[in-house]
């Protein structure tokens, strides 16, 4: 793959040890990093963690990016690895009963609007369950609207893997979420 | 897939924007930590004692090993005044 012009210059400029041009890739990455990390680990700590040694790899290690790839998917490599090295975490605890109470105080608008939070938090907790090879690729499709062969560069896969995958991922999510459908989502 | 769980997957993994909290962690340096602080004097404080400690064994021991040491014969010969070097008429 080519890089673009602009990238190329960019990447040679940190090479150099230009404090610019590594302002410059990090504002240029730094949602894309944190959406993945934060789609991926379910909590905004351990994201801030993900993508600080997501960036400071990059930082050390951009000597060794050769171009064989495009700039981008090197970074979503370095934010995989950095996601896939981190130890899971015990699943988040909603307070429940705070919800309960809050929903059924609230009315109208507010209510909707709980309502929907609620069927939010239940989608994501239930992909922080999918194992991290599932997880990742939902991460990836979904947070960062990758096709399937960005993926499959991405995780050093087939596309066949990564369909597979996705397929599996989608079945565990349908089989958990199924009340969601049964009981309307559309509020 | 249903169509509802793809809507459902893009609405709620929508992409996010980073904290500007992140900026700062990636360009300032880490603060020194009071404990950290501290264990690093503690470090310190223990490598000069180590190094004086050495310095004061060795020193210990070559003034030790300077001083004249007798040979049993010799140490005998001194206890009996049979030196004949010393004692010789």
């Amino acid at each position: 793959m080519v890089l673009e012009s602009s990238e190329r210059e960019l990447v040679e400029a940190c090479r150099r040890g230009d404090r610019d041009a590594f302002r410059t890739l990090f504002e240029t990455y730094k949602n894309k990093v944190y959406s993945v990390a934060l789609r991926f680990a379910g909590e905004e700590a351990a994201a801030m963690d993900i993508a600080q040694d997501t960036f400071v790899k990059l930082f050390s290690s951009i000597q060794t990016f050769r171009g064989d790839s495009g700039f981008q998917t090197w970074v979503y490599r370095m934010v995989v690895n950095s996601c896939l090295d981190r130890k899971r975490r015990d699943r988040r605890l909603i307070p429940i009963a705070d919800e309960l109470m809050a929903t059924l105080r609230a009315s109208g608008d507010v209510l909707t609007q709980m309502l929907r939070e609620e069927v939010g938090n239940r989608v994501r907790a239930a992909v922080e369950k999918l194992s991290p090879d599932l997880r990742i690729v939902i991460v990836l499709r979904y947070t960062e609207g990758l096709a399937y062969d960005q993926i499959a560069e991405v995780l050093g896969c087939s596309q066949g893997t990564v369909a597979s995958r996705l397929n599996r991922a989608h079945k565990a999510l349908e089989r958990r979420l199924a009340h969601l459908a049964q009981g309307g989502v559309d509020a | 897939m249903p169509e509802w769980l793809e809507r459902e997957l893009a609405a709620n993994l929508a992409p996010v924007q980073a904290p500007e909290a992140l900026r700062d962690r990636i360009y300032r340096p880490p603060q020194m930590m009071p404990a950290r602080r501290i264990s690093a004097f503690l470090i310190a404080a223990a490598m000069v004692l180590l190094t004086a400690g050495t310095m004061w064994l060795s020193s210990a021991q070559s003034s030790r090993s300077s001083a004249p040491r007798w040979s049993p014969a010799g140490r005998a010969q001194m206890n009996d005044h049979t030196c004949l070097l010393c004692h010789t008429t």
